[in-house]
Parts: C-alpha cells; sequence; structure tokens
C-alpha cells in the first residue's frame, strides 16, 4: 500500500518536467524541433547563453582557487571559525542578493556583468571551501610528511602529493560552482542592469508575466540536459577514488 | 601557510559580510539614524504580509512533512531493491534549479486554470520544496536499524506502537532538520508567489518590490533584517539542540 | 669513520606548559636496532618527530652520522620514516610508491626498476605481482611491507619507525617482528624503533631507551633493562614486578612479612625490594622464605600465576609446578641477590 503511494508521490514529483519537456517538442501538428529552432535564432537567447556560460565559468575559476586555498590552509593549521565560510550557504538568498545591491548603490559601482560575477564568486568559494575541506580530511598529514621524508621539499609535496589527492575534491567543488551559478536567478536579477542577462534571467522575464510557451519549455528543456550533464558528471567525480 | 586563507577570507569580509553590514546601516536610516523603519514594521500595513508569508511556511512545512514522510520511511526502511533508485530520483530535483521547476508547474497549472490563485502558489511551493523534506528523514530513518523495530515487535509492541515510540522519535533529528530547511527559505520566498500567485504578496514580493522597483533601501533593510534575525535565532536553536549542521 | 648514527644532546621540546622531551641525550651506534620503548604519552613519538625533522627542538642539538642536523628539514637529512598509519600514496601504485623518492632524487628509469625490484624482495614481496597493485588492493600485511620498501630505496642512513605494528593482529605482528630484525639484519642500516609494546623492543632490540613523561629512565640491552632496571618505572613498566615496602636495619630489612634477607644495600633507609614472579620459588629456598595464603590461581597455559597473602601483603609468583588449590597456604621464597633494591 505504501508502494503504491510513493509511486504517485514520484509521479507527480515528475509529471510537470516530463509535461515541459513533451510540450517543447511537440506543437499541433506532433513532433517538432521547430521551437528548439526558433531558440537558436533568437538574439537575446543566443546572448544570455554565452553570458551565463561566461559568469559560470569565471566565479568557477576564482572561486575554486579562493575556496581551496582556504580549505587547505584552515586544514593543515588547524584554525578554527570555519563558520565563517558556512554563512553564505545558510543564508537565504534573498537577503544576500539585496544586501550585495546594497553594497554596489553604496559605492556607485556599475550594475551588469562584473556586478554578478563578483556576487556569483562570493557564494561559490563557501561551496567551494566546504566540499574541498570535507575530501581532503580523509587524508592525513603523514602522507605529506611521508613525502618530506623521502626527500621531497615542500613545493614539490604540494605538487606531487597534495594536488593530485585534492583533485577529485577541487573538481567536485567545480562543478558544484559552476552549477549554482548556472542557474542562479536571485542574486543575479538583483545586482544585474537591463542591459546583462543570463538564461535564468531570460525564462524569468516571460514566466513572471505569466507566459508559458512552446519556446519558454524548449529553453527549459535545454537547461534541463544541462543540469542534468552536471549531475551526472558530479555522481562520477564523487565515487571515484571514493 | 595560514596565509593561503588570506584571499579568501578577505573576499567574503568584502562581498559578503561588509554588504549585512550595509544593509544594517540602511535599516537604521543611513546616512541619518532613526528607529522609524522599524517601527513601521510593527504597523497593520506590514502585519498582512508577515502573516501571507507564515501562513505560506507553515502550510508549506506542514504538507511537505505529512506527504515526505511516508516516502522517506519507504525507501529507508522498507525498498530494498529499489532504494538506490529511489534515492537518485529524490535528488535529481536538487540539480533542477526553483525556477525551472516552478515553472514546470506553471506549464500544468495554466491549462487547468489554477493560475494565480492561493492554490497555484500552496502547490509550487510545495513542488518546489518536498526534496528539502525528504532527504534530512531520509537520512535519520535510515540510521534505524531494521533490528531495533524486531526487539519492539519481540517485546510486544504493535506495529503502531513501535511506530510512535521506536521510529517517531527516532526520526526527530530527521524531521527539525526537515522543518528548517523548509520552513525559512519558504518563509522569504518570492519566486514562486510572484510566478504563480499574481497577486498574492508575501515578505519576498515585498523586499523584491521595496528594493527593485521602488527604491526604498530603507524599509526593504529593516525588513531584511528582522528577517536575518528570525534566521539567525532559529539557527541558533537548532544548533543547540543538534550540536552541529551537517552539511 | 663516524661511529655513530644518532647523536642528541641535551635536547628538549614543548608545547605552550607541556614539557614533551625533556633533557633527552644519547646515541645510537651505526647498524643497532634501538627502540624507543614508553607508554602513551611519555615523548617518544616527539623524540622521533625531532630526529626525522618534522618538528624542532626547542634546546639541544641532533647529529645524524656526525653531520650537526638540528635544524635541517626532513628532505635534507638522509633519513626514511615508517609512519604509525603507514602514510602510503593512495594515487600511486605499489611501484610508484616506493619509487617516490628515487624520482624525486632524480634516478634513471631503468636504475629505479632494479632498485625498486630489490627492496620489494627484501620485505618478501613479489614484485611482478604487486608492482601495478594500488594500494587499496593490499592487506594490512603487504601494505606494512611497502610502506618499509618505500622507505629503504632512499638508502637513508637511519630508518625510524613509529609503531609500525600497531593495527596488525598478534600472529602477523610476531611474523613480523622477525621479518623486522632479518631485514635490518640484512641491509645493515640503523633503526630507530619506537613503540608502547615492550615484547617488540625486547624481541628486536640491541638496545632499548626507556622513556616516562619526556625522560630517558633507562638505557640498555633487553636483558640489561629485565634484570637490572634503574628505577621503579622501567621495573613495572617491563614484565610483573612485586614490591615490598620496608626498613633497612644492619644488613636485612623489616618489612610486613618480616625480616627480609637483602644484598647490595645502597645506603637509603626506606626502600623497595622488586622481585620479579618467576623468581620466587614454591618451597622452603633458603635466603627468604614465608608462609601464605593462595588467594587466586591464574592458569596460563604452561604456567600458572598465584596470588599469595603473605601477612597482608600480596605476593605475585610464577610457576610451572601446578596441583594449587585456591585457600592453600604454601611456603614461597627467593634468593637475595635475586631482588632489587628501590629507593623508596
Amino acid at each position: 500500500m505504501m508502494r503504491v503511494y510513493v509511486a504517485i508521490v514520484f509521479f507527480f514529483l515528475y509529471a510537470p518536467i516530463a509535461f515541459v519537456i513533451a510540450s517543447s517538442f511537440t506543437d499541433d501538428s506532433g513532433l517538432t524541433l521547430k521551437w528548439f529552432e526558433k531558440l537558436m535564432q533568437d538574439s537575446k537567447v543566443i546572448s544570455a547563453f554565452y553570458n551565463s556560460l561566461t559568469v559560470a565559468i569565471l566565479s568557477t575559476f576564482f572561486s575554486v582557487i579562493l575556496g581551496t586555498s582556504s580549505a587547505y590552509a584552515f586544514l593543515r593549521t588547524k584554525m578554527r571559525f570555519e563558520s565563517f565560510f558556512y554563512t553564505p550557504i545558510v543564508i537565504p538568498e534573498i537577503t544576500e542578493a539585496l544586501s550585495l545591491l546594497l553594497f554596489y548603490k553604496l559605492l556607485s559601482f556599475p550594475l551588469g556583468f562584473t556586478s554578478v560575477l563578483l556576487g556569483h564568486i562570493a557564494f561559490n568559494i563557501a561551496f567551494v571551501f566546504v566540499i574541498v575541506k570535507s575530501r581532503l580530511s580523509g587524508y592525513e598529514r603523514s602522507i605529506e610528511e611521508a613525502s618530506l621524508t623521502l626527500g621531497a621539499n615542500e613545493i614539490q609535496t604540494f605538487l606531487k602529493v597534495t594536488i593530485p589527492l585534492a583533485m577529485p575534491g577541487i573538481v567536485a567543488g567545480a562543478l558544484i560552482a559552476f552549477t549554482l551559478s548556472w542557474d542562479n536567478f536571485v542574486k543575479t536579477v538583483f545586482t544585474t542592469a537591463p542591459g546583462f542577462q543570463t538564461l535564468p534571467l531570460l525564462i524569468w522575464s516571460q514566466a513572471a508575466r505569466g507566459v508559458v510557451s512552446p519556446t519558454l519549455s524548449a529553453l527549459t528543456t535545454l537547461m534541463l540536459v544541462v543540469s542534468m550533464i552536471l549531475a551526472y558528471l558530479y555522481v562520477r567525480i564523487s565515487t571515484q577514488r571514493g | 601557510m595560514k596565509k593561503l586563507a588570506i584571499p579568501g577570507v578577505v573576499y567574503l569580509l568584502v562581498l559578503f559580510y561588509l554588504p549585512f553590514f550595509i544593509v544594517v546601516l540602511y535599516s537604521l536610516g543611513f546616512p541619518n539614524f532613526t528607529l522609524e523603519f522599524y517601527a513601521e514594521v510593527l504597523d497593520p500595513w506590514f502585519f498582512k504580509f508577515f502573516l501571507n508569508s507564515l501562513l505560506i511556511a507553515t502550510i508549506t512545512t506542514v504538507l511537505c512533512l505529512v506527504l515526505a514522510y511516508p516516502v522517506a520511511y519507504y525507501i529507508a526502511l522498507r525498498a530494498q531493491r529499489w532504494k538506490n533508485l529511489l534515492l537518485v530520483l529524490i535528488i535529481l530535483p536538487f540539480w533542477i534549479s526553483l525556477l525551472l521547476r516552478t515553472y514546470a508547474v506553471m506549464v500544468i497549472l495554466t491549462p487547468l486554470g489554477l493560475m494565480f490563485t492561493f492554490t497555484a502558489v500552496v502547490i509550487g511551493m510545495v513542488y518546489d520544496y518536498f526534496p528539502f523534506m525528504v532527504l534530512p528523514l531520509y537520512a535519520s530513518l535510515e540510521k534505524l536499524k531494521r533490528s531495533q523495530l524486531e526487539a519492539s515487535y519481540i517485546l510486544g509492541a504493535s506495529p503502531l506502537k513501535t511506530f510512535l515510540k521506536v521510529t517517531l522519535p527516532h526520526s526527530k533529528p530527521g524531521i527539525v532538520a526537515g522543518i528548517m530547511l523548509v520552513f525559512i527559505p519558504s518563509f522569504g520566498e518570492f519566486v514562486v508567489p510572484s510566478m504563480l500567485g499574481g497577486t498574492y504578496v508575501t515578505i519576498g514580493t515585498l523586499t523584491w518590490d521595496l528594493f527593485l522597483r521602488y527604491h526604498d533601501w530603507w524599509r526593504g533593510s529593516a525588513i531584511s533584517v528582522i528577517y536575518m534575525a528570525i534566521v539567525l535565532i532559529a539557527i541558533a536553536i537548532y544548533m543547540k539542540k543538534a550540536g552541529r549542521i551537517e552539511l | 669513520m663516524v661511529e655513530f648514527a644518532v647523536e642528541l644532546d641535551g635536547v628538549s621540546k614543548r608545547y605552550g606548559d607541556f614539557e614533551a622531551v625533556k633533557e633527552v641525550s644519547f646515541s645510537i651506534r651505526k647498524g643497532e636496532f634501538f627502540s624507543i620503548l614508553g607508554p602513551s604519552g611519555s615523548g617518544k613519538t616527539t623524540l622521533l618527530r625531532l630526529i626525522a625533522g618534522l618538528i624542532f627542538p626547542d634546546k639541544g642539538t641532533i647529529k645524524l652520522m656526525g653531520k650537526d642536523c638540528t635544524f635541517l628539514p626532513p628532505y635534507k637529512r638522509n633519513i626514511g620514516m615508517v609512519f604509525q598509519d603507514l602514510a602510503l600514496f593512495p594515487h600511486l601504485n605499489v611501484f610508484d610508491n616506493v619509487a617516490y623518492g628515487l624520482r624525486i632524487r632524480k634516478m634513471p628509469e631503468n636504475e629505479i626498476k632494479r632498485k625498486v625490484y630489490e627492496c620489494l624482495e627484501i620485505v618478501n614481496l613479489d614484485a611482478r605481482v604487486f608492482s601495478k597493485r594500488k594500494i587499496n588492493q593490499l592487506s594490512g600485511g603487504q601494505q606494512q611491507r611497502v610502506a618499509i620498501a618505500r622507505a629503504l630505496a632512499i638508502e637513508p642512513s637511519v630508518l625510524l619507525l613509529d609503531e609500525p605494528l600497531g593495527s596488525l593482529d598478534l600472529k602477523l605482528r610476531q611474523h613480523m617482528m622477525l621479518e623486522l630484525k632479518r631485514i635490518q639484519r640484512d641491509v645493515k642500516i640503523t633503526f630507530v624503533y619506537v613503540t608502547h609494546d615492550q615484547s617488540e623492543a625486547l624481541i628486536m632490540s640491541d638496545k632499548v631507551a626507556v622513556i616516562n613523561h619526556g625522560k630517558i629512565e633507562q638505557i640498555g640491552t633487553p636483558m640489561e633493562i629485565y634484570e637490572k632496571p634503574a628505577t621503579k618505572f622501567v621495573a613495572e613498566f617491563i614484565g610483573e614486578m612485586n614490591f615490598i615496602p620496608a626498613e633497612i636495619c644492619e644488613d636485612c630489612a623489616i618489612s610486613e612479612l618480616g625480616r627480609i634477607k637483602v644484598s647490595g644495600l645502597n645506603g637509603s633507609k626506606k626502600v623497595l625490594i622488586g622481585i620479579r614472579p618467576e623468581r620466587i620459588k614454591v618451597g622452603a629456598i633458603g635466603d627468604n622464605t614465608f608462609r601464605g595464603k593462595i588467594e587466586e590461581i591464574v592458569y596460563l597455559g604452561g604456567f600458572v600465576k598465584l596470588d599469595v597473602n603473605v601477612n597482608g601483603v600480596r605476593i605475585k609468583c610464577i610457576t610451572s609446578a601446578n596441583g594449587f588449590r585456591e585457600g592453600e597456604t604454601i611456603e614461597i621464597g627467593w634468593r637475595a641477590e635475586e631482588a632489587i633494591i628501590f629507593e623508596a
């Protein structure tokens, strides 16, 4: 009996998504790819795509560097107050978003690509920190000490032992950072200017007015596919050398 | 070696903690100093927003808890062959952004003509936050061993009694975690009420309007500070009771 | 030619208020199997890490093969180290683990292969089978051997071992003890071995340094440590010891048991007479014989341990005779020369 209930729940959980995917491949006459074609021809969609991609890649790059170095320092020197890095994860997004907006306003900092990017890096650092730190803790300090006793100096040890061991954690953190940046809406909408749109912003601009269209569904489907690819990559990385 | 942490720490100080401080300043009337904006929060007009948010958050949390508990129970304790697959299916929605999932709800509700109603908002909220409730419940139920249930039966307790006296208390940490993970964000949620509720107003939509439409930094900040305070108090209580936040 | 592989002189190390190592001085001969034996928290691991160069002393000097290395980092000392948790590189296979130090030294690849195979053979691992295996595919004992091979590959002048056998089960540990002894004899490298297990120290070592609370209590051969413990701590820590409080008067001692004949008086008034359980015989022995009631009998396989109550003092005695019953009254005794006198 419980089985039936669970099955129903899962059905309702996935029905809307299935519906969206289905409606992006159909029109009145049957199966079609024309909605995707329309997307490719829409210059707003193309530019939003490039914006999303650029912000995601850059914010991942910087947050990985800043987050990993901090995680390593905290771990190896047993510093406390790591909750300093946990706060961005726990605080509601809207609060973070509006605080950034005020910050920029106060400094008369122009809104647009840079303001969005800086905001993304901020919360991504926290996630990278947490993931890398938990991955690195699994390896005892003695492995690095062993390298020192075998004749490698600190730099050699860092390159030949520490980095390879931390790599799965770093990649996992990078994937999470990329996903969060790519999907991000709340912080982006608060810190952007009318000229700069990312894909989530584009979706919102239509959906917020109650518009439901096959083209929008097609865009949603594409975003879903990207999410699934990122999820798959993350799981593969996480279960490697577990 | 400690110096490695400096770039990260400095970045967060400047682009996370400092902005918060600025919000507090604005809530106090920056560049002047006044408490009038906090006072306004006690006005009846504000109360409507507060109540709506409270209503939405509470209904969402309760519904999520009731609907998710059997699912978590089943996956943790009953499903043997399907366990891993079901876990994956539960976690998958996490990877799909809230915006996309809410849009999916829109796509279903539009032909049904349920858009822009209170029901729509509730449906959307429950749909979006359901996974947040299932996982903590699952995590705590998972720790319950089959043998503990069997021991209870042997000692003479009926399935119902066993549930009430063994299972439920055991899952308390999960319930509390789930409530925290659903209630707190849904209180300040604005995407779902905006997309599905039309004119339904909450703290979230109010904050949005104040900041992005009316550029009213001061009232907006005051409300945000209050929301933040509620969140921090809730977290502090949780940490005291639970020891540490598991991430 | 340098005589001493390791020389410590007045070495001290403190952490905040806690003095981990206090004014430790000793020398280890080249080719010696030297153990540092002590309970948890005695400072033995700290000492080893000081010799390794992972930490530096607050006072004193450390010389390795005659050269002052006190503040040199580990990679500038020619040492090898086997860690308590082995610290093998999980991202490298067996071959690459053993070859690690050689690659750092930029040895040509064909020489590396020869050396790695040689070291794996020394530790009794078939290189052809194990070279490509990942570390997590090995058993505890096999990982143990790889860790030793890796440290030996760089031909260190001193090999440091930090309680390497702790995680192995009893039979494996006994086997590995003999293996380590054999390896040390074969490669003729100085071993500095840290442990809390006295049987390891007694079985394998040429010399043992007993350490407690950061200070060296005694240094000697295993036999010296056991038969002639210098302090009460060493007497208690190694093997078992009966302690009988007594007062010296003229040529004998007065205790709860009565008069005890002693030899080797050292001038103190209040003493503890130490006598090992296996030196106490059942029956009238001569010098010192007392009657007591058997309170407890513990069967030890080939031996029996009797807990005998003599005038309120409990004496433990080990004998290979049997047929005792609890509550029985027996005579036990020992020869005066076999007791050791400690200051009370």
